[in-house]
C-alpha cells in the first residue's frame, strides 16, 4: 500500500508541476502582459512601471522560476486592480466555492447514489426508467440555463429561496443544486451499471446462497463493489465543478474563486488568474489521488498493486 | 425412510429479451442422507440451473415448476423469501465452482465466515471464531489463524476452495451442493478436494451433490450418477452399473469418447457423438437426442419418460441396450415392446 | 436443422457487412429516430434559415425594442419570436445561432477527433515510452479546468470563431485519445494485424488501411458524445461574454443578453434555450443509439 501510494504521490507532483508551467505558459504567452494590465488609456511610461514593477521585462524561464520559488513560499504575487495580495484575495474567496462546491457534490451524491441503486434493484421499471430519463434529460441541459430555470421557479414563481449574494445558508441551495445536478446523471448511471454487474457477480450469489437477508447483500457485497469506480468519479466530477463553478458563482453573484476568476480575466489581473489556474488543477490532482487512495481502502486487491 | 432430498418434474422456463427459453425440461432425482449423487452432462445441459433451483435462486424473470421438491419430506416449493433464509446456508449448503470470485475479494475470510455464521448460529463471538478455527483445520488448512486474516486473493486456489467447503459446513448442513468444485483447479488439488469431501461426508452424513462435466471425477468419487442432456435426465442409477453397462445412447457416447489407459488402443480415434445440442428455445416434443441417435426409430419422434430398468437403474430411452442387448420397449409403459 | 423441439429451422441468410447490420440497426433503433429527427431539423433550419426566413439578425429597429412574440396579445407576424433588446429580429437570431453552434461544434469534433485519434492509436499501436508519455499528456489536459482555459485564451486572443474553434477543439481531445488507445491496444493483438505486419506492410499502411476502418464505430459514439461538449461548451463561454461575439448571435449568447429580462419577459430566454437543450438531447439520443448499435454486434 505504501509504495502504492508513493508513486502515486509523485506521479501527482509530476502533474502539479507541468501544469503549472502550461497555466504560466498561457496567461504570459500572448500580446503584452503589462499593456493589457495597465490598461486602455494607459501612457507608455504606466505601461512601463507596470512592467518592472511585475517583471515582464524580463526572459520567460526566469519569470516562470521566480514566481515558483515564490509560490512555495506562500507567495502568489499581487493583484494589481484589487491592490492586494493574491494570497490574501484567494483566501477570502475561496470559502464560498468551497462551501458551494461541497454542497453540490453532497446533493448530487444524495440524489444519484439511491437512485442508481433502486434502477439496478428495479430494472425496466418506471423506478428504472425515471432515472435513465433523469440522467438524458439532464446532460441536456446547460448549467447556466438550468440555473436561470431554477431562479425563475423559486426565486421568481414560488418566492421561497434568495437568488442572490450569499448572506445565509439558504442563498446555497439554488447555487448547490445548479451546480450539483450536472454530475447526477454520470453518478447515476456508473452507480446502475455498477450494481446490475455486482449483482449477478457470483460472491452475490454465495450470499444469497447462505441466506444472508436481501438488505446485506445489497448494500455490503454488491454496493461496495460497485462504489468502486463511483467515487474516482465524484472525485473527477468535484474537480469539474471547481472549474464549472465560474458560470453558477456569475448567475447567483456568489463571490467565489470563479466568480473572482471571471472577473480577473476580464481586468487581465495576470497574477490572480494564474494563482487561480494552478491552484484549481493542483485541487483536481490532489482529489483524484485522494480517490485512488480510497479505492485501495474499499478494494484491497489494489492495495498489493 | 424418506429420501433426503426428492425432486420430480422439475422444469424451468425463462422469459428473455431474445424469447421464451427452456433451459430444464423435467428433472427427477432422489439422494439419501450420506450418499453422493453425481449429476453429469456438458455445458448447457441445465445442471446447474437445476441444482440452484433446488435451493431457490433462479434468474430473473425465470418460472420454476416442479411436482415435487422436498428436503426431508419438507416441500421447498413457493416458499417465501423469509423461510428460505432458515434452509440456504443451514439445511442447503452450496460450493461454487470458482472460489476466487465466489468469495467476496472485499473482506477477510474471517468477515465472511463470521457474516454467515451471525446470520444462522447462535454463537457468541469467542464460540464461533473458535468453530471458525476448527473448520478451516478440520478442511486440511494448517495455521488458520493466519489464514483467517487474509483476503481471498491471498490464498491459492485449492485453499480457497477448502475455505469454501470448510463455510459450507460452517451449520452442519443436511445437503451439500457441489456445483463443479475442482473444474477450476489444477488436477493434483482435484483429488484432494474430492478425497477431502468424501472423508467430510463420512464424518458428517451430508448428502452430496456432485455436478460436474467430467466422468474422471465421478468414477471414485459417487454411489450414484444422473446423467443429463438437454435439460432432462436421461439416464441414473448407481455408478458402476451406469459406467460400465451405460442403457442411453448417449452415455454410451459419452464414454467412448474418453480414453482409457489400458483400454483404449494407441494411436485409435476417440468416439466422438456428431451434432450438436438441440437449442433450449422450445418444450421438446421428441427425444432430445434423436438427431444424434446411432440407434433412432420412427417412434423416438414422442416426448420420452424416464422409465426403469431396473429398481435402481433408469433410462430415458426406448431402445435402451441393456445386458449388451438393444431392448425394445414402450414409451408409454416401459415395458417390452 | 432441429427435429426435438417445435422451433423452427434457421433459413440460411446471406452474409453482410458488420457495417450493413449495425446501420439497420440503428434505423430501428427508436431513440435514434427521435434524435435523428430533432437533429435533423435543427440543421435544416440552419442551413436553410437565410433562405426561409431572410431577415437580418445584426440589424437593429431601435425604435421596436423587446416586442414580444407573436403568441401573446400585441405579438405580429413582422417578428414573430419578438424583438431583442437592440430591435433585431429574434427568429433570424435564432437561425444564426443555430448555424453558429452547428458549425463551431463539427468543426471542433474534426479537430479534436484528429489530435485525439492520432495520439491515441500512437500510444496504443506503439506503446512503450510513447504510451506513457501521451498517458501523461492526458493526464495534463484532464487536469486543466475547461472552462477557465478557454476563457483565458479567449480573452488574450479575442473571441473571433476560428479561435474558438482551435481553443474548444485544443480542450476536448482526451476522450478520442482514451478510446482509440484501448480500441487500439485490443485490436493490435488481433490476427489480421498481426499478419499485416507479417508480410512487412507499412506502418501507415497498416495503421490506415487495417486499423482506422475497425475504429470508427467507436470513434463516431466518442464524436457525438464531444459534439454535445462542444456545443454546451460554446455556449458557456457566449454566456459568459467571452465566446461568440455580437453582432454575431449564439444560443448562450441570447440567453445572456435576455438574462435581466428573465422576470418579464422569461419567453426570451425560453427561446433560445430550449433548441438548445433540443440539440444537445438529440445528439445524446442519437449517440446512445449508434453505442447500441455498434456495441450489439460484438455480442451477437
Amino acid at each position: 500500500m505504501l509504495r502504492f501510494l508513493l508513486r502515486r504521490l509523485l506521479m501527482t507532483v509530476l502533474v502539479i508541476a507541468v501544469t503549472s508551467v502550461v497555466a504560466f505558459s498561457l496567461v504570459h504567452l500572448s500580446g503584452d502582459p503589462a499593456a493589457a494590465m495597465a490598461g486602455e488609456g494607459a501612457s507608455p511610461a504606466d505601461v512601463e512601471s507596470v512592467r518592472k514593477t511585475y517583471g515582464f521585462d524580463r526572459p520567460l524561464p526566469e519569470q516562470y522560476v521566480t514566481w515558483v520559488k515564490r509560490v512555495f513560499k506562500g507567495d502568489f504575487g499581487r493583484s494589481h486592480y484589487l491592490r492586494a495580495s493574491v494570497a490574501q484575495v484567494l483566501a477570502d474567496h475561496a470559502p464560498i466555492t468551497i462551501t458551494l462546491g461541497a454542497l453540490a457534490i453532497v446533493f448530487a451524491v444524495l440524489l444519484s447514489i439511491p437512485l442508481g441503486v433502486l434502477a439496478a434493484l428495479y430494472p425496466n421499471t418506471l423506478v428504472d426508467r425515471l432515472a435513465v430519463g433523469l440522467a438524458v434529460g439532464g446532460q441536456a441541459v446547460p448549467s447556466f440555463l438550468f440555473a436561470l430555470l431554477l431562479i425563475y421557479i423559486f426565486g421568481v414563481m414560488l418566492r421561497v429561496l434568495p437568488i442572490s449574494g450569499s448572506g445565509s445558508w439558504t442563498h446555497f441551495v439554488l447555487p448547490a443544486v445548479a451546480l450539483g445536478y450536472y454530475a447526477t446523471p454520470a453518478i447515476m448511471r456508473l452507480t446502475r451499471s455498477g450494481m446490475l454487474d455486482a449483482l449477478q457477480s457470483d460472491h452475490v450469489r454465495t450470499a444469497r446462497a447462505y441466506g444472508l437477508p436481501a438488505w446485506r447483500v445489497i448494500i455490503k457485497h454488491a454496493l461496495r463493489h460497485a462504489m468502486i469506480p463511483v467515487v474516482s468519479l465524484i472525485a473527477v466530477q468535484l474537480g469539474f465543478m471547481l472549474g464549472g463553478s465560474i458560470v453558477i458563482e456569475t448567475v447567483f453573484a456568489l463571490k467565489g474563486v470563479g466568480y473572482l476568476a471571471w472577473q480577473s480575466i476580464q481586468r487581465s489581473d495576470i497574477e490572480v488568474i494564474q494563482a487561480i489556474l494552478l491552484l484549481i488543477a493542483a485541487a483536481y490532482a490532489l482529489l483524484t489521488l485522494a480517490a485512488d487512495v480510497l479505492n485501495g481502502v474499499i478494494d484491497p486487491r489494489i492495495r498489493v498493486g | 425412510m424418506s429420501a433426503l432430498l426428492e425432486v420430480e418434474n422439475l422444469r424451468l422456463e425463462i422469459a428473455t429479451d431474445l424469447g421464451r427459453l427452456y433451459p430444464v425440461q423435467g428433472v427427477s432425482l432422489t439422494l439419501d442422507a450420506g450418499e453422493t449423487l453425481a449429476v453429469v452432462g456438458e455445458s448447457g445441459c441445465g445442471k446447474s440451473l437445476s441444482a440452484m433451483a433446488i435451493t431457490g435462486l433462479v434468474p430473473s424473470r425465470a418460472k420454476l415448476t416442479a411436482d415435487r421438491i422436498a428436503l426431508k419430506g419438507k416441500s421447498l416449493l413457493g416458499l417465501r423469501e423469509s423461510e428460505w433464509r432458515g434452509i440456504r446456508g443451514r439445511r442447503i449448503a452450496v460450493v461454487f465452482q470458482d472460489p476466487m470470485t465466489s468469495l467476496d475479494p472485499c473482506y477477510t475470510i474471517e468477515d465472511q465466515m463470521r457474516e454467515i455464521g451471525r446470520q444462522h448460529l447462535a454463537l457468541d463471538a469467542h464460540a464461533l471464531r473458535a468453530r471458525m478455527l476448527d473448520l478451516l483445520r478440520r478442511v486440511g488448512i494448517s495455521s488458520p489463524e493466519t489464514r483467517l486474516s487474509q483476503y481471498p486473493h491471498q490464498l491459492s486456489g485449492g485453499l480457497r476452495q477448502r475455505v469454501m467447503i470448510a463455510i459450507a459446513l460452517m451449520c452442519e448442513p443436511e445437503l451439500i451442493i457441489a456445483d463443479e468444485p475442482t473444474t477450476a483447479l489444477d488436477v493434483t488439488i482435484q483429488a484432494q478436494v474430492l478425497r477431502l469431501l468424501a472423508d467430510l461426508q463420512e464424518e458428517h452424513g451430508f448428502g452430496l451433490i456432485l455436478i460436474t462435466h467430467d466422468l474422471g471425477v465421478v468414477a471414485g468419487a459417487a454411489d450414484r450418477i444422473a446423467v443429463m442432456y438437454a435439460g432432462q435426465v436421461v439416464e441414473s442409477g448407481p455408478t458402476d452399473t451406469v459406467l460400465s453397462a451405460p442403457a442411453h445412447p448417449y452415455t454410451e457416447g459419452l464414454l467412448r469418447s474418453i480414453p482409457v489407459p489400458g483400454r483404449t488402443a494407441r494411436g485409435a480415434p476417440l468416439g466422438f457423438i456428431p451434432g450438436v445440442v438441440p437449442r433450449p428455445d422450445a418444450p421438446l416434443i421428441a427425444c432430445g437426442f434423436i438427431n444424434r441417435c446411432p440407434r433412432p426409430v420412427p417412434a423416438c419422434a414422442a416426448p420420452i419418460p424416464l422409465m426403469p430398468i431396473d429398481p435402481a437403474h433408469a433410462a430415458r430411452c426406448i431402445r435402451p441396450c441393456i445386458d449388451g442387448q438393444i431392448v425394445e420397449r414402450h414409451a408409454a409403459t416401459g415395458t417390452a415392446a | 436443422m432441429s427435429v426435438a423441439t417445435a422451433a423452427p429451422t434457421d433459413v440460411p441468410r446471406p452474409p453482410q457487412s458488420p457495417g450493413a447490420v449495425a446501420l439497420r440497426r440503428l434505423l430501428r433503433h427508436g431513440n435514434f429516430r427521435i434524435g435523428g429527427v430533432i437533429l435533423g431539423l435543427i440543421i435544416l433550419a440552419a442551413v436553410a434559415g437565410p433562405w426561409l426566413w431572410p431577415l437580418d439578425p445584426a440589424s437593429q429597429d431601435l425604435a421596436h425594442r423587446l416586442a414580444p412574440p407573436v403568441w401573446s396579445a400585441e405579438g405580429t407576424w413582422l417578428h414573430p419570436f419578438g424583438t431583442d433588446q437592440l430591435g433585431r429580429d429574434y427568429l433570424a437570431r435564432l437561425l444564426q445561432g443555430a448555424r453558429v453552434s452547428l458549425t463551431i461544434g463539427f468543426l471542433t469534433v474534426l479537430l479534436s477527433g484528429v489530435i485525439g485519434t492520432g495520439l491515441g492509436v500512437a500510444a496504443g499501436y506503439f506503446g512503450g515510452r510513447i504510451d506513457v508519455a501521451i498517458n501523461f499528456l492526458v493526464t495534463i489536459r484532464l487536469t486543466l479546468p475547461v472552462v477557465l482555459v478557454a476563457l483565458v485564451v479567449v480573452a488574450v486572443y479575442g473571441g473571433s470563431l476560428p479561435t474558438l474553434i482551435v481553443v474548444i477543439g485544443l480542450l476536448l481531445w482526451d476522450r478520442f485519445a482514451v478510446v482509440t488507445r484501448s480500441a487500439t491496444q485490443q485490436l493490435a493483438s488481433r490476427d489480421f494485424i498481426v499478419s499485416a505486419q507479417a508480410i512487412g506492410s507499412s506502418i501507415p499502411r497498416i495503421l490506415f488501411v487495417e486499423l482506422l476502418p475497425n475504429l470508427i464505430g467507436p470513434l463516431v459514439v466518442v464524436a457525438t458524445i464531444e459534439l454535445a461538449h462542444a456545443v454546451l461548451l460554446e455556449a458557456a463561454l457566449s454566456f459568459l461574454g467571452l465566446g461568440v461575439k455580437p453582432p454575431l448571435s449564439s444560443w448562450g449568447l441570447m440567453v445572456a443578453e435576455a438574462k435581466n429580462q428573465l422576470l418579464f419577459r422569461p419567453w426570451m430566454i425560453a427561446i433560445p434555450g430550449t433548441p438548445l437543450v433540443a440539440l444537445v438531447l438529440a445528439i445524446n439520443l442519437v449517440g446512445d443509439a449508434i453505442r447500441d448499435a455498434v456495441a450489439a454486434d460484438g455480442r451477437a
